[in-house]
């Protein structure tokens, strides 16, 4: 039912990412114009310079978050059609994801400040938390559908959504989503007691160029739980293209309204909440899963 | 007007400061607060992110040469502004956006640049004549190599000297708090205390209001560190409707009470005299009476050692030390 669409699509991916991102963006500070005041903002604004820092791994760090998310959103299907429909895109996903686990680090490494070294180290602990059930719950859809091309998954919807019998693993994929975005609670590497942490040096198109990936890896996350879990373009009256759109839209404003709602996680309690609680929980689902597959349940 | 120009203005229209908060200063940040929620801002938490550095109170000379560092820091357009008495707060964050806007004067001011590093390359070359005591000053730009000491675990591991302070967002106006850490984790800690401005006497500001307001600002702080920044924003409300005088509910320490995460995450950090972070966060929402200022800051140095910089923060801000409370007070003023 997903087919991959032709080689101009490739040119409208930063057009849905750009309005994504200024989608969020509004949400999150409560006001329309606020991604262009933003963006011009930070265009007008000068650059920060350190002493002695990496500047290529730096502006590497700074800039690979925007690109990581333009690469997950290369498998999502608006509606019917993605840009590349390719038999791994699940584990295209998660392999664009595993980019940050370098780009969070170089970007604090890269400044030789001591805040921006405590969160780059702050990430990596977060994102060893959250990498496996991330990973868990990318493979239940999978496995349930038998296939990883997003196509599969998303026909294997056809009259029951994921989300109603496998809903751990989307909570487990969410808490993921939220883990690279580096979003409300997962946000300890940008922490407030360490003056923005990672970002502590971000200034002028640095910064927008960084907050734009931000927004844009939240989009893409929420982009993909939608053929993943919630049936893609599946939907009456409307256009598959305008569901999946507004499902992503729906899923993206309950992420970005999480920020100043809950505390934020710091690695040693995110640490035992991951391993203790939501590890086993999504290997369960897996067995659920497995279990329903094989025809036992 | 030009397109620059009205780029400016709609990029710039709300200025986003950076608040240093001087010894006596609190009157003025309230002030200040306040008229940033009305405009619709937010502070900015680091100078990368600021355009203005706002002064509220007096600066003392430590404190104004911190700020001299700082203000060097900030990106290009950027204003600064002191606000010494709490009904100029308006009229500071104005003059603020009226300077950001001024294209001319933002093009006349000078741009930091980072100290020359071409020279330390050149010192690499000689290293068989010096001794240890000069090599420990870099060949990294003039900047001392780090020393190596034993952790916890005994192993040798660099270790850093950070400053906490004066100028940090959330942070108890007028202390630094000297650390060394080996990674995120303080083995040292000294405590300082910032000189007041000449002329700047207690009491402090809040001996006149009532008791849960001050306890509300401190929570905010805590709140805010947490990462609940919508709950701090309601404390903060809160405090200035007491400081108003009215006496609104108390519905805040129950929901505060009832977030069961919140409790988790804050159990058994910067155990004080029988109390946790969370055990003081009730404390400081229920208007409970705070334990002398220089006791607190006498101890913070043991509290704090051996706590990770984040653990550390949570329970300096639990704690909450008024450092307004050690200013001198001036004698044959009755209540300030």
């Amino acid at each position: 039912m997903v087919e991959s669409g032709p080689v101009w699509s490739a040119f409208l991916l930063p057009v849905v990412l750009a309005f994504l991102v200024a989608y969020a963006s509004a949400v999150d500070s409560g006001s329309v114009l606020a991604p262009a005041r933003e963006a011009v903002r930070q265009v007008l604004r000068q650059t920060r310079a350190t002493v002695l820092p990496d500047t290529l791994l730096w502006r590497l760090g700074v800039g690979m978050p925007l690109v990581a998310a333009g690469l997950m959103l290369v498998v999502v299907p608006l509606g019917t059609w993605s840009v590349a429909d390719n038999p791994v895109g699940v584990v295209w996903f998660n392999a664009a994801d595993v980019l940050l686990w370098a780009a969070v680090w170089l970007a604090g490494w890269g400044a030789n400040t001591h805040y921006g070294l405590v969160g780059g180290y702050r990430f990596l602990a977060q994102a060893l938390a959250y990498e496996l059930p991330l990973m868990f719950g990318l493979a239940a859809p999978a496995l349930a559908s038998g296939s990883l091309r997003i196509g599969a998954v998303v026909a294997a919807q056809h009259g029951l959504w994921f989300v109603v019998w496998q809903p751990v693993a989307l909570l487990a994929y969410l808490f993921g989503v939220l883990g690279f975005s580096l979003w409300g609670p997962m946000s300890y590497p940008l922490g407030a007691d360490i003056a923005g942490g990672v970002a502590v040096e971000l200034a002028g198109p640095d910064r927008l160029v960084w907050q734009a990936g931000r927004y844009a890896l939240l989009a893409a996350g929420a982009a993909f739980a939608v053929p993943l879990f919630l049936g893609g373009g599946a939907g009456p009256l409307l256009p598959a293209w305008l569901w999946s759109l507004v499902k992503t839209l729906a899923v993206l404003t309950a992420l970005v309204w999480l920020r100043a709602r809950v505390p934020t996680l710091r690695a040693d309690r995110l640490a035992e909440l991951a391993w203790l609680v939501l590890v086993p929980l999504t290997l369960l689902q897996l067995l659920a899963v497995g279990l329903v597959e094989i025809g036992v349940i | 007007m030009g397109l620059t120009q009205r780029l400016v203005r709609f990029a710039f229209s709300c200025p986003r400061p950076l608040l240093a908060v001087a010894p006596g200063g609190t009157a003025c940040r309230l002030a200040v607060e306040r008229e940033l929620r009305a405009l619709g801002g937010r502070q900015a938490r680091n100078a990368a992110e600021a355009d203005t550095l706002l002064v509220c109170g007096s600066a003392g000379t430590e404190l104004s040469e911190a700020l001299d560092l700082i203000w060097s820091q900030l990106p290009v357009p950027k204003a600064r502004v002191a606000v010494t008495s709490p009904e100029h707060a308006h009229d500071a964050l104005a003059e603020a956006r009226a300077r950001l806007h001024d294209i001319h004067a933002q093009r006349g001011l000078p741009v930091d640049k980072p100290p020359d590093t071409a020279m330390s390359m050149d010192m690499n070359m000689d290293m068989s004549g010096m001794d240890m005591e000069a090599m420990m000053m870099g060949p990294f730009g003039g900047l001392p190599v780090a020393r190596r000491a034993a952790d916890r675990d005994g192993l040798m591991l660099d270790q850093w000297q950070l400053r906490l302070g004066p100028v940090l967002p959330d942070w108890p106006a007028g202390l630094v708090l000297s650390v060394t850490t080996q990674g995120d984790v303080i083995q040292q800690a000294e405590v300082e205390v910032l000189a007041a401005a000449p002329g700047v006497t207690g009491p402090s500001f809040w001996h006149g209001v009532h008791g849960s307001a001050a306890g509300l600002d401190g929570a905010a702080r805590l709140l805010s560190l947490a990462g609940l920044g919508s709950t701090a924003a309601r404390a903060r409300r809160l405090r200035d409707a007491i400081v108003d005088g009215q006496r609104p509910a108390g519905e805040m320490v129950r929901a505060v009470r009832g977030s069961r995460m919140l409790r988790w995450l804050l159990a058994g950090v910067g155990e004080y005299s029988g109390g946790d972070a969370w055990t003081r966060l009730l404390g400081l929402l229920d208007g409970a009476p705070r334990p002398d200022a220089g006791e607190v800051l006498a101890a913070l140095p043991e509290v704090v050692t051996g706590l990770d910089l984040a653990t550390a923060r949570l329970a300096v801000a639990s704690l909450d030390p008024d450092l307004d409370e050690l200013l001198p007070v001036r004698s044959g003023v009755a209540g300030g």
